[in-house]
């Protein structure tokens, strides 16, 4: 059986050898030689070579966007801000922009019109988000502290699924409740940035922007 | 009935033809734009019919028309048996063993090296290093292997039993 096995193209070769009608009909040699550079290029590319991966930092910040100003007095001693972030679309490259998001806020406070013999009070600014992380500070004159926000929603794909969004309150109160009269302004600007690491085939690790990211940004107050 | 003896005829046999458009499709456009398991076997299929078939082909020209000595049906045969099981292993050792999977991605990648050196030379960039391909070891590609029994039945050049029944004398 094994022998037999061995040698069945020997058995076949003299069956074939008597059979005159074989055809022996070579292809056309351009045709063969596309054949075989066809076959040599789909087999040698039938894997991607493994290119190094770096890390490849996508920084995106929108700086300086007007929060407005509130003033607070004997009537309304207290104001709130929401700030709200819409992720609009993946960034260039298709790469997600809002990972690692904060904001920065900078307030500057003004003080006029006080009653006869009354010092300027402070305010409380608390910055807070939607997920309970939040800070707060008690300032006279300046206020500038930053706060970590965060996307929820679908933000692999922001723009098919609308829903990609962060929101931050900024909050101010004056210290007196209003008891010292007078106006005490509040007017803000605040920047945001992201930054957004992503594994890229390259030879070394590398960044990209500052760029601006592809969000609207709307200010309101309750 | 009769079958092509040709030296590598094979490669332009419509299987062949089928299965080495399906390979180049399913690389470079299914993977990409629809990616699946489906199209993780799909090449496998097909590569597992194309590279017997192909190097049987490149042995029977060089024999026929390098070394002038063409294959006789029985020796085509041989070699072809030994192409599919060269292919076999081809296929399925870097899917079960890990220094298999090393050679498999090192040795196309230094393959695929001097192609990707020319496109550097042509478009003026650094020559590229010698870098391994990416592969995913899977034993559930073996699903693949009989398919290099078609490639058996596209490249043998001894007739079926019916042909031989058929065949008139001399």
């Amino acid at each position: 059986m094994k022998a037999g096995w061995l040698q069945f193209g020997r058995k076949r070769a003299s069956v074939t050898a008597a059979s005159p009608d074989n055809a022996v009909t070579a292809p056309p040699a351009w045709l063969l030689a596309t054949a075989i550079v066809c076959s040599t290029a789909a087999l040698l590319g039938t894997s991607d070579v493994d290119e190094p991966r770096y890390p490849r930092t996508y920084t995106f910040a929108r700086s300086g966007v007007d929060g407005g100003f509130v003033e607070l007095t004997r009537d309304q001693p207290a104001a709130t801000f929401i700030v709200s972030l819409h992720a609009d679309d993946l960034a260039a490259d298709g790469v997600p922009s809002t990972d690692e998001a904060s904001a920065l806020v900078d307030g500057t406070i003004t003080t006029t019109g006080l009653d006869e013999g009354k010092v300027a009070p402070y305010v409380d600014v608390q910055l807070s988000t939607p997920e309970g992380a939040g800070t707060q500070k008690v300032e006279l004159e300046h206020f500038n502290q930053a706060q970590p926000i965060y996307f929820t929603g679908d933000c692999e794909n922001p723009k098919a699924s609308g829903s990609c969004t962060a929101h931050f309150a900024v909050a101010v109160s004056r210290q007196d409740q209003g008891e010292s009269g007078g106006v005490v302004r509040f007017d803000w600007t605040f920047d945001v940035t992201s930054k957004v690491l992503v594994d890229v085939a390259s030879q070394e690790a590398s960044s990209v922007g500052p760029v601006d990211p592809p969000w609207t940004i709307e200010v309101s107050q309750p | 009935m009769t079958r092509s003896q040709a030296p590598g005829a094979a490669l332009v046999h419509p299987v062949t033809l089928t299965a080495l458009f399906t390979l180049a499709l399913n690389d470079h456009v299914l993977k990409r734009v629809c990616p699946g398991w489906w199209t993780g076997k799909l090449s496998d299929f097909a590569g597992v019919v194309v590279l017997p078939v192909f190097t049987h082909a490149m042995l029977e020209l060089a024999a026929a028309r390098i070394w002038k000595k063409p294959f006789d049906v029985a020796t085509g045969d041989r070699w072809l048996t030994a192409c599919v099981a060269a292919s076999w292993l081809a296929f399925a050792l870097p899917e079960v063993w890990y220094p298999a999977e090393l050679w498999f991605r090192y040795g196309l990648g230094a393959a695929q090296w001097p192609f990707r050196a020319l496109a550097a030379v042509l478009s003026d960039q650094a020559l590229p290093k010698v870098r391994p391909v990416h592969a995913t070891a899977d034993v559930t590609d073996l699903l693949a292997l009989p398919m290099g029994l078609l490639a058996f039945a596209v490249g043998r050049r001894a007739p079926r039993p019916l042909e031989r029944r058929v065949t008139p004398a001399a």
